[in-house]
């Protein structure tokens, strides 16, 4: 039965409306069992995907496929639900606008991402990303009461559509090229004759230009700081690690597999687009004030160091990719729990609210500054073995230039996090009133810093398991 | 196929899809009124639509995948203005404003 496979996003689609109709009936005071619920359905479907694991087929008339890439991504979009679903309950429940719908659009946003992880068909991968799109249009300007909040969301919305508008055409000029949709079909008449010619060069800019919006490459990146600014803090959490891993996963399913016969092509693009974004996107982010915006421009440089193994393109540089996006979502959703908390208690977005935290919340600010070391890629952190497969990756293949612009930013990245880590351990604190952290945000920050810890020390394993979910052999 | 149809060739078809997306494309770069961008999306997706119905009724046309995708774009567009004016709506009766350009509290 081909349902069987898709039961975890079954499972969370039918919570998902579930909540929907809950939202619709109980009043604002009584949203309590909302997140409760998300996070119950979340944990469900990821017992669901056991079943389907160590299995490879094609279903639904090959628009889906069921293969070791695909539960990889399933799993930690799901582990990526539960954080977010943790670090919101709070937040939401100090809005005024009813936060049921939240809980439902974070749900059908992370169906869209797993479908774009696990789908081999162009058709069925732009549905998943316009699945992700939609829901964040509206996250973003859940905030409703926010002017701030609704400028987030008209800015993303209007750049979204114009970017999946020109993503469509670059997809509709492929499949007039090769008469299908589908990614595998795709690769094997590319193998015969049809590399090189004008047209599909066209549509390649063109969706790089639309998936290089999505998870903001420079220059597509214009939305991001805006939108990580002006939308509810835990919305730009999960902005920061879902849409962009979806948008990843559904790039090395299009580049290195579907399209590899172009590979002289765009591998090129890809490493001057990396190197410009880790640029840009550190050097940016060194005179922010705004820890939300600072964050904007940290993950836009994280997404230049991935673009890297992207422009490698061999099977390591896809495992680096994906140990990447494993330790990535782990530390961003530790650390954003404290800058939800920072926001939710009113002491505010700005790096110099977080002076003398560390006396404030000692526990939180060592987990901060562990998360800091991690994107920084010092050893003992999973950022270590993220950054260090890149790189290994990216000199194996003659890549150099890219590995040496790599190290020069790690170097200017320690800049701006410093900046955050001086205000907690070295500023006096405005107010030295101790801050709780409440258990859900607790939960999300401690289990955000094991992770990253014990990816970083005990890696084996981890690498071992991407070895047997990897997309090329 | 009918005969009118077929005496068109497909290089006019696609040159008008890609007028018609360039077009959009102008206009949403350009355009400062939140509609009319919104509007000026809306042309460039009839573009593909275009495109894809086009490709396949002249190169495959014992499949349907083409007009499967389209008939999905058209679906998809459509929920994306309802979002889409949703989102303009609530801008312009919090702030009384329409132009992106004003729209600005958020920079560098």
């Amino acid at each position: 039965m081909d349902y069987l496979y898709i039961l975890p996003e079954l499972i969370i689609v039918a919570v998902a409306l579930v909540l929907l109709v809950g939202a619709a009936l109980s009043p604002k005071d009584r949203q309590g069992y909302m997140p409760v619920v998300a996070t119950a359905g979340f944990l469900a479907a990821l017992v669901a995907v056991y079943p389907a694991l160590g299995q490879e087929t094609n279903i639904f008339g090959r628009m889906i496929t069921v293969d070791g890439f695909a539960q990889f991504f399933k799993v930690i979009f799901l582990i990526v639900g539960v954080l977010v679903t943790l670090s919101s309950a709070g937040y939401m429940s100090k809005q005024k606008t009813s936060g049921g719908e939240y809980y439902v659009l974070l749900m059908f946003a992370v169906t869209g991402m797993i479908f774009m992880a696990s789908s081999t068909d162009l058709l069925a991968i732009w549905l998943g990303l316009e699945l992700v799109s939609i829901s964040s249009y509206i996250l973003a300007g859940y905030r409703r009461e926010d002017p701030k909040s609704n400028e987030a969301a008209i800015k993303y919305f209007l750049m979204g559509a114009i970017a999946s508008a020109v993503l469509l055409f670059g997809l509709s000029l492929v499949y007039g090229y090769t008469g299908t949709t589908n990614l595998v079909d795709i690769a094997q008449i590319e193998t015969k004759a049809l590399a090189g010619p004008a047209v599909l060069g066209v549509a390649m800019f063109m969706l790089v230009a639309g998936f290089g919006f999505k998870v903001a490459m420079v220059p597509f990146h214009m939305w991001a700081p805006d939108a990580y600014e002006g939308a509810p803090t835990p919305v730009t959490a999960f902005f920061s690690i879902g849409p962009k891993a979806a948008g990843l996963a559904a790039m090395i399913r299009i580049f290195p597999v579907g399209l590899s016969a172009l590979t002289s092509k765009w591998s090129l693009l890809f490493a001057i687009i990396a190197a410009v974004t880790m640029t840009v996107g550190n050097l940016t982010a060194l005179s922010q004030k705004n820890i939300k915006r600072m964050m904007a421009y940290s993950s836009i440089a994280q997404v230049g160091y991935i673009t890297i193994g992207l422009a490698v393109a061999t099977a390591a540089s896809v495992n680096a990719i994906m140990f990447y996006i494993m330790a990535y979502v782990f530390i961003n959703a530790g650390l954003f729990s404290m800058i939800i908390l920072l926001d939710e208690r009113g002491i505010g977005q700005k790096i110099e609210d977080y002076a003398g935290l560390s006396q404030r919340a000692p526990v939180a600010a060592a987990a901060m500054v562990v998360f800091f070391i991690a994107l920084i890629g010092i050893p003992f952190t999973s950022g270590f073995f993220a950054k260090f497969f890149i790189f290994a990756a990216a000199v194996q293949s003659g890549f150099m230039w890219l590995a040496i612009i790599l190290a020069v930013n790690s170097a200017i990245s320690v800049g701006y996090y410093y900046g955050v880590v001086k205000a907690m351990y070295l500023d006096a604190p405005k107010d030295a009133s101790p801050v709780k952290v409440p258990r859900a945000l607790g939960a999300v920050l401690l289990t955000g810093a094991l992770a990253t810890l014990a990816l970083g020390v005990f890696s084996e394993p981890f690498i071992r398991l991407i070895g047997l979910a990897s997309l090329l052999r | 196929m009918t005969a009118a149809v077929s005496q068109i060739p497909l290089a006019y078809v696609l040159v008008f899809g890609a007028l018609l997306f360039g077009l959009g494309l102008y206009g949403a770069l350009l355009r400062t009124n939140a509609v009319r961008i919104l509007m000026s999306i809306e042309l460039m997706l009839n573009a593909v639509n275009i495109n894809l119905v086009a490709f396949n009724q002249y190169l495959s046309p014992g499949y349907v995948n083409g007009q499967i995708f389209s008939i999905f774009i058209i679906t998809v567009a459509a929920s994306e203005a309802a979002v889409g004016l949703a989102i303009i709506l609530e801008v312009v009766r919090r702030r009384n404003v329409i132009d992106i350009d004003k729209i600005n509290l958020l920079k560098w």
